[in-house]
């Protein structure tokens, strides 16, 4: 018999006798609670009133029958409730408008201001008595930090004897337990019946369920009663099932939940002011030219800046690509979109459809097809039936579409449309929109993460840059495209002919490539070479938006940077604006002023502060790890990584700029633009992504601290000879002629 | 994040709890209705108080 116990006990995961002791007791808590049915059954007899009533008024209005129970008190119980009533405000709505005036009247009554001021006083006169008493235990701890970093180098090595003892709790006990109960949690989740039965429990104990009830009750009455002082009744009925849950739960979880909920909306706050910002930049680049130069001085941000235009502008194109797509869709709504859409998508995966040009001339071809179809006088059903016995014809040419009872012309009082020409504008919108790679073409390497989400049907992108969880970063990363400058070249091209087509164009030090026309006075239209005199940049810079054009919007976007604006020559320079980064603000996380993180920032500097005098003291006068060392590195480390991580998901910094046309005479016309640090700084790209112009130099094989130093404070000949100047080599040569 | 803006930022905070505090306080610190009509009740609620 024991055996056969042990066997069946044996035989299922421990863990599910714990969940089954745990619902035994929670079903045991029900004698805390034994208004809990009665209270829902109430409700649903409010919820049948309120229905008869809500059937009653639509009949007979004003003459109904059935009285409403809802705005009544609860009344059922089975027993006298063990919960204290919290009676913050009167049962009636004529009680709370009378105490709501003579609120009113204390709250600008002076001996209530006195009072409160009284009262402040006190609690003040409190946290500075209780402050005076801990004045001596803050005494002796900054005593045992100088006694830490004191001036008595310790011969100890390795860990103090306490930190060991405190580690060996902590890897025996503490992270066990923790990893025990991260592992039961997860097992709960994975046994929905034990936690399905546990919230509906505490959802019946805390009347939440008949909440749920009385709300649609309430819902359902309101309708058609219009009754507005009702609402207080609900509120403070409300009030009345939530009694019992709010003094169950214990205040410090109370505390847990507000600061919970608090930094929730603060969050929440945030992130709309994310969004915001990001839309401000997409409407600043929605006012900008195709081409666009942007120039600072160094380490002001211009690469950062352009490639925050780029993520800012593939997004744009999607999103107006989509725009397209809805907007055809709605201008022949009954046409079968979704054959066009399996369609193009099977040609563009077997790449027959690769660029605008493809998909325009592909389109034409149908409606040539379609067109015949119309003249020669089919009906849907009979060319279907054409269709279908005519083996020559290999597709039909009509998707389907019911052009007998829908129309396929769109009149908009400005022109007529042709269904085609509409098919046409969609084909090159999905061509866009369903890049699977990025639309970003660089001559420095770009990370982006944009998704497309595609079950067959209509894909669509997701490109908030807010939600993106780093850990699954290289899941869903990837790289942008490799710029070929011959794509931008009219003229002569270094390799091969390339057709423009969408996309964004950046460039960084444009100015090292594209050169002024002093620098290019050696290079000539007339050589046989590309350079680029002959290779008609400029032209294609003028004529590029010609290119791309889908729907009258463009699709074509050129960002580039320099450090001074002459070093391109004006040719180039005068197409577009110019934008100079003035200032560059400081970054900052965009949290509302009460959340708890400006709340806390003081004291978290001052304790990092504090923490980087005496780490490093510390760490130079010894070598062995204290438990103090160990748990002021670890806590200020958890709070520092608190800090970074508030700072990259919602930092934010202003850069403040000047726009100029490119002739650069005009007056500087001012903006903004906001660097995202979630958005931009998430690995986007290298500080140092031209680092490779130096990897082919031979390494280095001197230390720093080998280069020769000078002497004395004036160098002397010989070792000015030694810095491979010109001016110094001229005056050496000049000493040797003289002499 | 220069001081000016943080300091604007904790005296907000405080103004703000502040405030709170006090529209709490009132609402414990109601004078009954009768209070209000005689000021000899007044005296006495403040000493019951």
């Amino acid at each position: 018999m024991k055996s056969r116990i042990k066997a069946v006990f044996l035989s299922r995961d421990y863990r599910h006798y714990i969940c089954y002791c745990i619902s035994v007791g929670i079903l045991a808590l029900g004698f805390l609670f034994p208004n809990a049915l009665p209270r829902l059954a109430e409700t649903f007899r409010d919820l049948g009133l309120s229905l008869v009533y809500y059937v009653g008024e639509i009949i007979s209005p004003g003459s109904n029958v059935v009285a409403p129970s809802v705005n009544s008190m609860p009344s059922w119980q089975w027993a006298e409730s063990p919960w204290e009533p919290i009676e913050l405000f009167p049962y009636t709505y004529d009680e709370f408008t009378a105490l709501l005036s003579r609120y009113w009247s204390t709250f600008v009554d002076t001996d209530n201001i006195l009072g409160y001021l009284e009262f402040v006083g006190d609690l003040l006169y409190y946290v500075a008595r209780y402050g005076m008493l801990l004045l001596p235990f803050v005494l002796v701890l900054v005593i045992k930090l100088r006694s830490y970093t004191s001036g008595n180098p310790s011969k100890r090595k390795g860990k103090s004897k306490a930190l060991r003892g405190f580690e060996k709790i902590l890897f025996k006990v503490v992270y066990p337990t923790v990893a025990w109960i991260k592992n039961f949690v997860a097992f709960v989740a994975q046994n929905k019946k034990y936690y399905t039965l546990w919230v509906t429990l505490f959802l019946l104990y805390f009347n939440l369920l008949s909440v749920i009830v009385a709300f649609f009750a309430f819902y359902i009455y309101f309708s058609v009663a219009w009754d507005g002082e009702s609402i207080y009744v609900q509120f403070v009925k409300l009030l009345y099932d939530l009694t019992p849950m709010i003094r169950f739960i214990p205040g410090i979880v109370w505390f847990v939940i507000g600061i919970v909920v608090y930094n929730y909306i603060c969050t929440s706050m945030a992130f709309a002011r994310l969004y915001h910002y990001e839309a401000c930049n997409r409407s600043f680049l929605k006012k900008r030219g195709v081409v666009t130069t942007v120039y600072g001085v160094m380490g002001s941000g211009k690469t950062q800046l352009i490639t925050s235009m780029a993520l800012s502008a593939e997004v744009e194109q999607w999103d107006n690509a989509f725009e397209i797509l809805l907007e055809k869709d709605l201008m022949f709504p009954n046409f079968p979109w979704q054959r066009l859409r399996d369609y193009l998508r099977v040609k563009i995966n077997n790449r027959e459809l690769v660029d605008l040009d493809a998909v325009r001339a592909r389109i034409q071809t149908l409606r040539h097809g379609f067109d015949n179809v119309i003249r020669a006088g089919y009906t849907p059903a009979t060319w279907k039936a054409r269709v279908k016995e005519d083996k020559r014809i290999k597709f039909d040419y009509t998707f389907g579409y019911d052009f007998e009872h829908y129309a396929y012309t769109y009149n908009d009082n400005l022109k007529i449309t042709h269904l085609y020409e509409a098919i046409e504008d969609y084909a090159c919108a999905y061509l866009v929109y369903t890049v699977q790679t990025s639309v970003i073409f660089a001559n420095y390497s770009i990370r982006l993460d944009s998704i497309i989400n595609d079950v067959g049907n209509m894909p669509l992108r997701d490109t908030d840059f807010f939600r993106r969880d780093p850990r699954l970063m290289d899941s869903y990363s990837r790289q942008c495209h490799i710029i070929n400058y011959d794509m931008l070249r009219l003229g002569k091209r270094m390799q091969r002919e390339f057709k423009l087509s969408f996309g964004v164009y950046v460039i960084t030090e444009i100015d090292k490539e594209r050169k002024n026309s002093l620098e290019l006075k050696e290079t000539k239209k007339s050589d046989e070479e590309c350079n680029q005199n002959n290779d008609l940049f400029n032209a294609c810079l003028m004529m590029c938006r010609h290119a791309a054009v889908i729907a009258n919007r463009v699709f074509i976007r050129i960002i580039a940077d320099l450090q001074r604006p002459e070093a391109w020559g004006a040719g180039g320079r005068e197409l577009g604006e110019v934008v100079y980064i003035a200032e560059k603000g400081e970054l900052y996380p965009v949290l509302p002023f009460f959340s708890p993180y400006w709340l806390m920032e003081g004291l978290f500097s001052w304790i990092k502060n504090k923490w980087s005098d005496f780490h490093a003291k510390y760490t130079h006068i010894r070598r062995d790890e204290t438990l103090f060392s160990y748990v002021a590195n670890n806590v200020t480390s958890k709070v520092n990584k608190h800090y970074d991580k508030v700072n990259g998901k919602y930092g934010c910094l202003t850069l403040e700029l000047e726009l100029q046309s490119g002739r650069m005479d005009g007056e500087a016309q001012k903006d903004k633009w906001r660097i995202l640090t979630k958005k931009d700084r998430s690995a986007r790209y290298k500080t140092d992504c031209l680092s490779s112009v130096f990897a082919t130099y031979e390494p280095n094989t001197m230390h720093i601290d080998d280069f020769i130093c000078y002497a004395k404070g004036v160098g002397s000949l010989r070792e000015n000879g030694l810095q491979n100047s010109y001016f110094q080599n001229d005056i050496k040569r000049m000493h040797e002629e003289a002499a | 994040m220069n001081i000016p803006r943080r300091l604007i930022y904790i005296f907000s905070a405080l103004a703000v709890t502040f405030l709170v505090g006090y529209l709490i306080y009132t609402g414990t610190h109601i004078i009954p209705a009768e209070a209000e009509e005689s000021p000899s009740e007044e005296i006495e609620y403040e000493e019951s108080d």
